[in-house]
């Protein structure tokens, strides 16, 4: 096993929620409850506001934001302060770590309910749609799939290829030929993979040592200061997959060499194309990735060198009779 | 086999000691895995080690993937009981 994965399954609190959304958008705790250490949130999405107006809390489970807004959910601003206080105190017993209202600035008698009841009430400054975007985003990223990968992340002509091997075959030596080339480190030694949608994002864990290097025989390399900060990235998507494996370890009889079937690799549920490359002397593997990452560009572009001997296999003609004939023909006739 | 282990270090797996301790379980003939939280590394990598972040007191969990070795996990213990 050379990866370990683990499903994230964490919770955040609203403090760190509200403390790390600082600077992205603008939230003001109106009611100041002061216990938002304890409460947390334990899902990605937001409630349906609607179906606590009709008090169906079947299959309920807690952790969710809920989103209002004056206008769009005018049903609960024209109710009357008894029916609202009627409201609140019929979902008391739900785990809703906090509200967000967004549009008009609530009055202190409504600020007072919601603390009465021991609501958090966040007021966005921004519209509605706005927050819930930049909150969706901030959440999906929290409670993304994670894995750690063993390995270097590069970004080769513009392809996110993540080199993967046993340590000491020389995967960190290959990152430094591509560096050499002007291509672009990701992470070395530690990926961490985190899936958006259809993509695998890969980046470096946040600490001193992102952009070093380390070598057998050299040390440790900061290759921001040694290459420049064109040498470095902060993320990449990975598209590429690339195993180095040593060279006597390959069962030739079973390798595909020309690659008929694509192999694939499956991270966090996404297939990745994977080749795998033997490591032997004198094998220049920093070109050989480089072409990879050419294949691919030309793959997505729909070129592909099987498809097109495919292709002209198909076109040709059955009978070679009359070819073979204008062959011999033009080789009489060719006096040079 | 894995074993939890508490760094009692003072100034925790910095350089010297991530280095040491690379050396230690280069040793080892197969995977290793150095585990910090929810987050884990190739206990061979010093890059991995050292990005970690591994303070005087954290618990770390070392698991030995290929083969069971129980005098090379007497081996660590005595490393992470180092106080310098």
């Amino acid at each position: 096993m050379d990866s370990t994965s683990k499903k994230t399954n964490k919770s955040l609190t609203l403090s760190k929620f509200l403390e790390e959304l600082r600077g992205f958008i603008l939230l003001d705790d109106l009611t100041k409850i002061g216990d938002s250490e304890k409460r947390t949130i334990c899902r990605p999405e937001f409630g349906q506001l609607g179906l606590l107006f009709l008090r169906y809390f079947k299959n309920y489970k807690g952790g969710q934001f809920y989103i209002t807004e004056n206008q769009s959910d005018s049903y609960y601003y024209n109710l009357s302060y008894e029916k609202k206080e009627e409201f609140l105190s019929s979902i008391k017993h739900l785990d809703i770590p906090a509200f967000i209202i967004c549009g008009k600035k609530p009055l202190k008698k409504e600020i007072e309910l919601f603390k009465k009841y021991n609501f958090p009430l966040i007021y966005s400054y921004e519209k509605r749609i706005e927050t819930i975007n930049k909150i969706e985003i901030y959440l999906n990223f929290i409670f993304a799939e994670k894995k750690h990968i063993h390995g270097v992340l590069m970004d080769v002509l513009g392809i996110g290829i993540l080199i993967k091997g046993k340590s000491g075959i020389g995967k960190s030596e290959v990152a430094l030929d591509l560096l050499e080339r002007k291509h672009r480190l990701v992470a070395d030694d530690l990926v961490v993979a985190h899936r958006r949608s259809e993509f695998l994002i890969g980046y470096s864990l946040d600490s001193p040592y992102s952009h070093y290097i380390e070598a057998r025989g050299i040390g440790l390399i900061d290759i921001r200061s040694l290459f420049g900060i064109q040498s470095i990235r902060h993320k990449k998507r990975i598209e590429i997959l690339i195993e180095l494996i040593k060279g006597d370890d390959i069962d030739y009889k079973e390798f595909d060499r020309i690659r008929v079937k694509s192999l694939y690799e499956k991270i966090l549920g996404i297939k990745i194309p994977k080749y795998i490359i033997p490591v032997t002397y004198s094998k220049n593997l920093a070109n050989l990735i480089e072409v990879i990452a050419l294949a691919h560009i030309a793959n997505i572009m729909g070129e592909s060198p099987i498809n097109s001997i495919n292709e002209s296999i198909a076109k040709s003609p059955k009978s070679k009779v009359n070819t073979s004939y204008i062959d011999t023909f033009y080789f009489i006739s060719d006096n040079e | 086999m894995r074993k939890q282990f508490v760094v009692k270090n003072r100034h925790g797996l910095h350089l010297r000691p991530a280095t040491e301790f690379v050396k230690l379980t280069s040793n080892y003939n197969g995977e290793i895995i150095l585990k910090k939280d929810d987050v884990e590394v190739n206990a061979k990598s010093i890059l991995g080690i050292l990005s970690l972040g591994i303070e005087f007191g954290t618990k770390i969990i070392i698991e030995l993937i290929d083969k069971d070795d129980e005098k090379f996990m007497d081996q660590l213990k005595a490393f992470f009981d180092k106080k310098e």
